[in-house]
């Protein structure tokens, strides 16, 4: 998702910017969602908790915090933009009935059609159209071949090992560099 | 975690950054330091790609 928001030309804001704990999370990402007009959800990932067995509602949590900005919050974010993202049709219709008559985009938890659905959503309002998802989608999957040489480059254990806001500047980097390299439009 | 995401200007008191083009679309910097220094991480991304320029030439 961040690979297409970055894609898009938008820069991707989210908790794991910041590693301070003394900082309350909520609180933080509350302040994310006010310096932000536009705000995406994916309300699919509300997994269990391995360890109790009970589903994690960090995400419902959030989306209810900006709709209520949204909705009740002061008059500039009024017109601020939402995406909701599920994996399933009509699941949120029995998990979060509250929000039916949203729009909801639903992605099957496949990687591409997130790309495409943050893409389609960010192109609209564009005066020139953003690069198509199955552009982006090609770079994704070329970018991923990358992954492990720059993980090895930079001397860390893994892909995870690589905090956020250095993964957003890898993917800055790479952008141009892989649409050259593909040497396709 | 939301995905939240803001175009962002540049405070009039800093320094210009390089500004990287992908696809037509003008690339903005994230809005947080990085912790790797930005030419390790350019270099790394650079030997990747040279790397895998035979496979990412045509790729689909």
């Amino acid at each position: 998702m961040c690979f297409a928001i970055a894609a898009c030309g938008y820069v991707p804001r989210c908790a794991l910017d910041y590693s301070d704990s003394g900082a309350i999370r909520f609180e933080r990402i509350l302040d994310l969602i006010g310096e932000c007009a536009l705000s995406i959800h994916d309300v699919s990932r509300v997994e269990l908790d391995e360890s109790s067995g009970l589903p994690r509602f960090n995400m419902p949590l959030e989306l209810g915090a900006d709709l209520g900005l949204r909705l009740r919050g002061p008059a500039a974010h009024r017109s601020r933009r939402i995406l909701v993202l599920d994996a399933e049709p009509h699941r949120y219709d029995v998990t979060l009935s509250d929000i039916s008559g949203m729009d909801v985009e639903v992605h099957g938890g496949d990687s591409e059609r997130i790309i495409a659905a943050v893409r389609n959503w960010l192109n609209a309002g564009q005066t020139e159209p953003l690069p198509g998802g199955a552009a982006i989608a090609a770079d994704h999957r070329a970018f991923l071949t990358l992954v492990p040489d720059i993980i090895a480059s930079l001397r860390l254990d893994d892909f995870d090992a690589l905090p956020h806001p250095d993964f957003m500047y890898v993917v800055e980097e790479a952008l141009p560099m892989i649409e050259t390299a593909r040497g396709v439009p | 975690m939301p995905a939240a995401v803001a175009t962002r200007e540049p405070k009039p008191d800093q320094p210009p950054k390089r500004r990287l083009r992908y696809r037509g679309v003008m690339l903005q910097s994230p809005a947080v330091p990085s912790r790797t220094p930005l030419a390790k991480i350019q270099k790394a991304v650079e030997a990747a790609v040279a790397k895998n320029a035979e496979s990412l030439a045509g790729s689909k």
